[in-house]
């Protein structure tokens, strides 16, 4: 993969990361610090039904499909992001645009 | 997580509210006297948190028939429907109810969490593509890990929001099936079923919808087929389901289509080949309690004064509810403690209502579910709607100026 691919990914890879984490904060509030590491149910106070409307939220921001299946593989907020990283690649090359795959 | 470790979490969960009282989980009524009246604990209540919205788990007709099928066929099958539990009795069920709901063919199951769960893990399988309603019972959830089809919520009640998660499937392959219920069972809302079957004509020849009428049978429409009727969308609902263990006063569950290849079915849907069929009695039960349904429809008109008693009388007392008049009639509180208390000083007084708190709620709701049958008489809503007023005001819930009826408490 040639090196400027790389950056875009990594560029991409950080503001999802970033608006995955300030969403999540506006919904858990100040008194829960949250990271990329935090766990999406322990550390957030969330029962599986919010969490499940959280990942609703994400659908929208972001324009994509996630089903359900995939969420009960999500254990940090990180994962959640690199699902949310690897949904929008899917969503976009089934919509013809670019995609950020090596080919 | 091991079996140790989910009972330590229930009971750090549960073990507080447990001791502010009864314990919720583990109540028993040490008899029931009639659809609206038990005895719990040596003490009579008035049943205010049941299903029982006709009111014919005590219908004389239906309980001739239930011991006469007894009598006759047995007391079980042990068999399933696709080995030897299929008798003559169990076609005739089916066959009334196509009838009743004016559709092509009709599939009985043992009860409604396996109709729920036999019909959508049959319809949908990996590669299709099932849109449910955010607030859908636990059996639609379970229905859809079940299928293995790709499972995506659309926010509760919102036709935009289920056409906006349509759109973005579209042109991805498989079967688009979207999920509603009639009336759903904690807040007692309806379903805005026109709305949703407009959005699913638009969406292409490849999406269904599948209705679930558990608490909307008996109570909805002009001839109580649900809300699919009472919408006048009944073409539009490809595959309608439901339950007995409501209006129809026995355990059981249905579904019923006017897709051709509907009873195929019967030979994949595992949860109606692989347990034992409806018993002789509770078919004996189902089939009499469809009659009696047909038969008095002034049940129907009952039930939904009494709603709206029960509704106007709560709201003007000052309780927070669900969004509308329904024969489930949801009191929001602020917490799960609250709600304990709440049901506790309630049953004290003699009133029976259902507890649901999260994550069994919408939006981390805290509630009592309070519901209504056909069967309450008059004096049994307004005994109720006192002890209300009392409870609101020793608990500092209402502001407590209450007018109502306060001597007619015997």
């Amino acid at each position: 993969m040639p090196e400027g691919a790389t950056n875009v990914i990594m560029e991409q890879t950080n503001e999802i990361q970033t608006r995955v984490l300030d969403l999540l904060c506006k919904k858990v509030g100040a008194a829960r610090p949250i990271d990329l590491d935090s766990s999406v149910v322990e550390d957030t106070g969330l029962d599986s039904v919010s969490v499940m409307d959280f990942v609703m939220e994400l659908e929208d921001e972001f324009d994509i499909t996630i089903p359900l299946d995939r969420i009960a593989e999500i254990r940090t907020v990180g994962d959640l992001a690199d699902a949310v990283q690897t949904l929008s690649q899917v969503s976009a090359a089934a919509h013809g645009g670019a995609t950020v795959e090596g080919r | 997580m091991g079996i140790k470790q989910r009972a330590k979490a229930v009971r750090s969960a549960y073990g507080a509210l447990q001791e502010l009282g009864r314990d919720p989980t583990s109540l028993k009524f040490d008899r029931i006297t009639s659809p609206t009246r038990a005895i719990l604990g040596n003490k009579p209540v008035v049943l205010f948190g049941t299903n029982n919205y006709l009111g014919l788990t005590f219908d004389q007709y239906c309980i001739d028939q239930t011991i006469e099928a007894a009598r006759e066929f047995g007391v079980g099958t042990t068999g399933s429907r696709i080995a030897n539990g299929t008798y003559e009795q169990h076609r005739a069920l089916e066959e009334e109810i196509a009838k009743f709901f004016n559709k092509r063919a009709a599939i009985v199951y043992s009860t409604g969490f396996m109709a729920s769960l036999g019909v959508i893990s049959a319809l949908a399988e990996k590669g299709d593509h099932l849109l449910i309603d955010a607030d859908s019972h636990a059996s639609i959830y379970d229905a859809c890990k079940l299928s293995g089809a790709e499972t995506i919520r659309f926010r509760h009640s919102n036709p935009d929001d289920l056409a906006k998660r349509l759109a973005r499937l579209k042109g991805a392959p498989g079967d688009k099936i979207i999920v509603v219920e009639g009336i759903y069972s904690m807040l007692g809302d309806t379903a805005p079923l026109a709305e949703i079957a407009a959005v699913k004509r638009e969406a292409g020849d490849d999406v269904y919808l599948v209705v679930d009428e558990a608490h909307s049978l008996g109570v909805l429409g002009e001839t109580g087929r649900g809300k699919c009727q009472a919408d006048g969308v009944e073409a539009d609902c490809d595959y309608i389901f439901g339950t007995f263990s409501k209006s129809i006063a026995t355990t059981g569950g249905y579904c019923v289509s006017d897709v051709e290849e509907f009873e195929a079915l019967r030979s994949y849907s595992r949860p109606y080949m692989f347990t034992a069929s409806m018993t002789p009695p509770t078919v004996a039960t189902a089939r009499a309690a469809f009659r009696r349904m047909a038969e008095l429809p002034e049940l129907r008109e009952r039930l939904w004064e009494n709603s709206t008693r029960l509704y106007n009388g709560l709201a003007k007392l000052g309780f927070d509810l669900g969004p509308e008049v329904s024969p489930v009639v949801a009191v929001k509180l602020a917490d799960p403690q609250t709600a304990v208390m709440l049901w506790n000083v309630l049953i004290d007084a003699g009133v029976y209502t259902n507890i649901a708190i999260p994550p069994a709620t919408p939006n981390s709701l805290s509630l009592l579910r309070v519901s209504v049958s056909a069967a309450h008489d008059d004096e049994q809503i307004s005994r109720a709607l006192d002890i209300f007023a009392e409870a609101g005001k020793t608990l500092g819930l209402t502001g407590g100026s209450s007018s109502l009826t306060a001597s007619r408490v015997a």
